[in-house]
């Protein structure tokens, strides 16, 4: 049988076997930096803050950014989400949500509506975000120029000089090759008119949640050690061009499970023979809708 | 020097650090609307340093981060106060500093003279705690919009009520938000709250304010 844990500050259980973790895993001299890091991001949306990241106790690219994040701003009384590609009910997600459930005793939900904090691997909830909420994104690559420019000395000066052209050329390139903007995920936005941020790999059809959202929206880079933010309320617009604006993905049935027209789909293989049906990427919404249905007389 | 020992910090410095800055983040998120919160008691040395200020300090503050004190609140024992607990070093320039604590507005230096970071990092930039007067509602207001406030892509402007600021003060806030990305952050600690209750209000550069006083501005 595992230890039991305790996780009160500064005291140290006198039994044997205890264990004994700051509140959140991270001490105390590391959040102070990274809050400073998150206050410094929201201060200037889109900007990517360098943080000193540390080593968590599990590989990059299982979200250490978002952990670190959320363990700077997670208080005693917050009610922590958790979501993979939308879904609660994932690997990553259930391990995430155990593993603040244990170093910080949180409360933890899978309800949109009752979270404080929403960490989020590559979705936004359906559910229209509240004031007051906090969503965490895990980031794997902060830098929406990387691509095109593998120098981090060069990418920042183009951040510095507004120098954003090589973006629009790339959205143009795929216009000349595909006769569309053929990026579907991590599609570049510009935040409050100023910088061209990387939205982490979220569908292209969550952008339009991004803009004017009353939740903060917090970025967190693990392996890269950035950190950036958009604040409540801010203008999140999506690049494109006059004659080929922006759209977000659409599909043409509704979903299978509980009938919704207005969310993310997923396509799930059913069977060897290829049979598919598509249902809601976001297992909360979707497991409401059903359950209402299923009440409805 | 003192041989008496240093005072206490926070009573539950985790738990108090943590709420503090959730508190001061609310506040860079809701730029106008002040955000109060109410601490267990805490110890504060003698000087002008107000709880707002002090709750600031202990829950940001540590090596990596200079001070700069004004006049008015650096005192020996402001000063061993905050090096026990932070372990900050203090400098005796503004522009050096990460953090400027200002109890006595009137006497301020110039928004310039702070540290308004680099091109490609604007983030090294210094935050301002600055002791104001919150007033609850009276004019003269002021008004601010930007990220934060809700409307602000449809022109509607948040009042916010400071004030015992010196004349120049918007002045040189409107040549901070021109210098956007670049600039100083600012948040205001209301001098009047007593004890462990601290008010703050928070002005990150993206908001652009105006008064009403002088609606030419």
């Amino acid at each position: 049988m595992m230890p039991q844990a305790t996780y009160e500050t500064g005291k140290r259980l006198a039994g044997r076997n205890a264990v004994s973790y700051n509140f959140a895993y991270l001490d105390e001299q590391t959040k102070r930096m990274i809050r400073r890091s998150i206050l410094k991001a929201v201060a200037i949306p889109g900007y990517q803050a360098p943080f000193g990241g540390r080593e968590m106790p599990m590989p990059y690219g299982w979200g250490t950014g978002g952990i670190q994040v959320s363990a700077a701003i997670l208080g005693r009384e917050d009610i922590l989400k958790v979501i993979d590609q939308g879904s609660d009910d994932t690997t990553n997600a259930v391990s995430i949500r155990a593993f603040f459930a244990r170093v910080a005793g949180v409360r933890t939900t899978t309800a949109t509506a009752e979270a404080d904090i929403i960490q989020t691997r590559h979705r936004i909830p359906e559910q229209p975000l509240r004031e007051g909420q906090i969503m965490v994104y895990q980031v794997p690559i902060p830098e929406p120029l990387r691509r095109m420019e593998p120098s981090e000395t060069e990418t920042r000066a183009m951040h510095a000089l507004e120098e954003y052209g090589a973006m629009h050329v790339k959205l143009y390139e795929d216009i000349a090759r595909h006769g569309d903007i053929a990026t579907s995920f991590d599609y570049p936005v510009l935040v409050n008119k100023r910088y061209v941020m990387s939205p982490s790999p979220l569908p292209k059809f969550d952008n339009p949640k991004m803009d004017q959202c009353p939740a903060l929206q917090l970025f967190g880079a693990g392996r890269e050690k950035r950190i950036y933010a958009i604040p409540p309320y801010t203008s999140v617009r999506s690049l494109d061009f006059e004659d080929y604006p922006f759209t977000a993905q659409h599909w043409d049935k509704p979903c299978a499970i509980c009938g919704a027209t207005d969310s993310y789909l997923d396509e799930i293989i059913t069977d060897d023979a290829g049979t598919r049906m598509f249902v809601c990427s976001d297992t909360d919404y979707c497991g409401r809708r059903a359950a209402e249905k299923r009440s409805a007389p | 020097m003192s041989a008496l020992p240093p005072l206490p910090g926070f009573s539950n410095p985790v738990d108090n650090a943590q709420a503090v800055f959730r508190a001061l983040l609310t506040a860079f998120s809701h730029p106008g609307l002040p955000v109060s919160i109410t601490l267990p008691p805490f110890s504060i040395p003698a000087g002008k340093f107000s709880s707002g200020m002090l709750a600031l300090a202990l829950a940001l503050c540590d090596k990596d981060t200079p001070l700069w004190l004004d006049a008015a609140a650096d005192t020996p024992e402001t000063r061993r106060h905050l090096r026990f607990h932070c372990g900050a070093p203090f400098t005796a320039e503004p522009a050096e500093a990460s953090f400027a604590f200002i109890s006595r507005p009137e006497g301020m230096p110039r928004l310039r003279e702070f540290n308004p970071g680099l091109a490609e990092y604007p983030d090294r930039s210094a935050t301002l705690v600055i002791s104001a007067e919150l007033p609850p509602s009276q004019t003269p207001a002021l008004e601010l919009t930007g990220p934060g406030v809700k409307g602000n892509n449809l022109g509607v402007w948040q009042p916010a009520h400071v004030s015992g600021l010196p004349t120049w003060f918007w002045e040189d806030w409107a040549a901070n938000s021109a210098a956007y990305p670049l600039g100083v952050d600012v948040v205001f600690a209301d001098k009047n709250a007593r004890g462990p209750v601290i008010r703050l209000l928070g002005l990150p550069r993206t908001s652009r304010v105006r008064l009403e006083e002088f609606p030419c501005m």
